[in-house]
């Protein structure tokens, strides 16, 4: 009985009920697409960053993150590349050899980590081919051939086929250098990667560095929640000569980055879903207030306390179901059609490592999340309207009885 | 058979600062069937009377006993079913649930005691025709006139077969003729139901056709006759 008037009571100010319902609708499609936006910005950058500079985790010899000195590189590369290996839920693994080198051309001077890679492995790790806006990926009949981002480029004037000299500290201390051509220019995302960046064949790092082994060694995984299962495996079975790092730890302004997106999107769900509580606060005080002398009356023929609260907080939960329902079943909707279709940001967010178009995420988890705190700021909400119709006194609010 | 007995009922407002005596010392009894009209001015303690009565007020001192019940020792939640099973209410702004239809609203005690939906429908549908809106049942109380929504309002206050209805001023926002029509609807239903009538009024067309008339004045019972 009391689902059936408050179900009719919610539509006696249709205007009223309208706006709030419409104001849950927008606030809860926008929340729902702004958590997953973000999520979507979040996890790009995280993607691009891992697939082009760090993997989903790297083994390094135990001093190599903290001094960055050459002569740091891995004793043995199989050893770890054995036990890596036989973690089925790495997809990809890749060497890498690293130096601090000084680029110069005729025209200006620059400096950037040198990374050599051995393309047939990096081929299946790395996406930075995929920004290649000219050349090759260290392809063809170049000798020495070298990336460099097209900031660089038109920092130093390089074009395809350019020569740059490179000069380094080589395994005995002392400043070595070789002529490198320009075989590709990429531009990524991800601008101070660009900026700080090139990329040679891993041989040719090796003949000028005169060290053979890797720095590193990275590996992809099928799914990022595998990660502690590796770590936990590494953490029994690595030598103590080495040390591993996830990405978490490689790259961690990235992930103070996708901390703080998380956060202020979860923020901003908090402070919709504040604003619909007032609302709704707001409108079932005014209901009680106009429905006073109706109260009064339902409690004088023998309504009880419980039924008049129940069928309040069945209006306050009305009145929140449709517009939430209906704006986050639209927000979900809208992140599904933009996740396929991206969400054009434009090219002003390249310095914080965002893409121009952004696919978001669609994170269930999250919108289960948005209904459940909706749901139990309904339940708190409707429940100070309703104690205080319980207050009102049947022979108060009929002066005519 | 006596239905109400009122013991030196009294309600006093403001007890502890200036003392205002709604009701005094008033000692009364209703038998079933009666057609009672309590008479007196404005402020003259009627409406408080009523309300005590009804259970929706809580005397200072006395007893009400309905049918061997005391009214006045009950618990809230006790009185609140003791009115809906046992007392039927026509308020002056006929009060009337505006979402819900004639028949709805007579329904909706019944509804409120659980009673089966099929018994619900026939004896509003019954009491409805019974006073003259078997064509209406479906209208909500907008559609209605002023006349009609009182009547509903009797039909809703009767519809559970209570021991004796209150009315407090029934006919005071009627028209002449929406008076009579509720006024004949009231006497043959007292009748022909047996239910137990105690109203409030300041019209005399309403005292004329009460079969007992107490008159009250200052909280007191000036004068309690039968015609």
């Amino acid at each position: 009985m009391t689902t059936r008037l408050a179900w009719k009571n919610i539509w006696r100010n249709k205007i009223r009920s309208l706006i709030f319902i419409g104001a849950a609708f927008f606030g809860l499609a926008l929340a729902i697409f702004t958590i997953n936006l973000m999520k979507g910005i979040a996890a790009q950058r995280l993607d691009d960053a891992v697939s082009i500079q760090t993997g989903h985790l790297q083994v390094q010899n135990k001093d190599f993150n903290t001094f960055r000195e050459i002569d740091q590189y891995i004793a043995n590369p199989e050893e770890v590349k054995d036990l890596l290996r036989g973690q089925s839920q790495i997809v990809s693994i890749t060497e890498r050899m690293v130096a601090e080198a000084v680029l110069t051309t005729p025209e200006n001077t620059g400096i950037a980590q040198l990374t050599g890679v051995k393309p047939e492995m990096e081929t299946h790790f790395s996406a930075l081919k995929d920004y290649l806006v000219e050349g090759t990926y260290l392809e063809g009949d170049l000798p020495k051939p070298i990336l460099v981002s097209k900031k660089t480029a038109e920092r130093l004037k390089l074009n395809l086929r350019s020569k740059v000299i490179v000069t380094l500290k080589n395994i005995t201390g002392e400043i070595v250098g070789g002529a490198f051509r320009v075989s590709g220019i990429f531009e990524t995302p991800n601008t101070p990667y660009d900026e700080n960046n090139a990329i040679v064949e891993y041989s040719d790092l090796s003949e000028l560095s005169g060290i053979k082994n890797p720095h590193e060694i990275a590996v992809l995984v099928s799914d990022r929640m595998q990660l502690a299962h590796i770590e936990n495996f590494l953490a029994k079975n690595l030598p103590s000569a080495y040390r591993y790092y996830s990405w978490v730890t490689l790259l961690p302004q990235l992930y103070a980055f996708n901390n703080f997106t998380e956060a202020v999107s979860m923020l901003f769900t908090i402070i919709i879903l504040l604003g619909l509580g007032f609302g709704l606060l707001n409108t079932m005080n005014m209901i009680v207030q106009e429905r006073t002398r109706e109260i009064g009356m339902l409690r004088a023929i023998g309504q009880s306390q419980w039924s008049v609260f129940s069928m309040l907080v069945k209006e306050s939960g009305f009145l929140m179901f449709i517009g939430s329902v209906m704006g986050i079943l639209l927000g979900i909707v809208i992140v599904i059609v933009t996740s396929q279709t991206g969400v054009p940001l434009g090219s002003g967010f390249a310095a914080l490592g965002i893409r121009a178009t952004i696919f978001p995420v669609v994170v269930w988890p999250m919108i289960v999340m948005v209904c459940v705190l909706a749901t139990i700021l309904t339940a708190i909400i409707s429940v100070f309207p309703a104690f205080r119709a319980l207050r009102i006194k049947p022979h108060s609010a009929l002066r005519d009885l | 058979m006596e239905i109400i007995e009122i013991k030196n009922l009294s309600k006093t407002y403001n007890p502890k600062t200036i003392p205002v005596h709604a009701v005094n010392q008033v000692n009364l009894t209703f038998k079933e069937g009666e057609f009672t009209a309590i008479v007196g001015a404005s402020g003259s303690g009627k409406t408080t009377l009523l309300n005590m009565i009804g259970g929706i007020d809580n005397p200072t001192d006395g007893e009400v006993w309905i049918a061997s019940n005391n009214l006045t020792r009950m618990s809230e939640t006790q009185k609140t079913k003791f009115r809906r099973d046992h007392i039927g209410f026509v308020f002056q702004s006929y009060n009337l649930l505006p979402v819900l239809t004639a028949m709805e609203n007579v329904e909706f005690i019944m509804e409120m005691q659980g009673r089966p939906s099929k018994e619900r429908h026939s004896r509003s549908k019954e009491l409805l025709s019974a006073i003259g809106l078997g064509d209406r049942l479906h209208s909500r109380p907008g559609k209605l006139s002023g006349g009609q929504q009182q009547r509903v309002a009797v039909a809703r206050a009767l519809a559970h077969k209570p021991k004796f209805v209150i009315a407090d001023e029934p006919t005071a926002n009627l028209d002449s003729k929406s008076t009579t029509d509720l006024l004949d609807i009231m006497v043959r239903l007292n009748e022909q139901e047996g239910v137990t009538f105690i109203f409030s009024t300041h019209d005399q067309r309403v005292v004329e056709r009460a079969r007992r008339v107490i008159v009250f004045e200052d909280g007191s019972v000036k004068e309690d006759y039968t015609k």
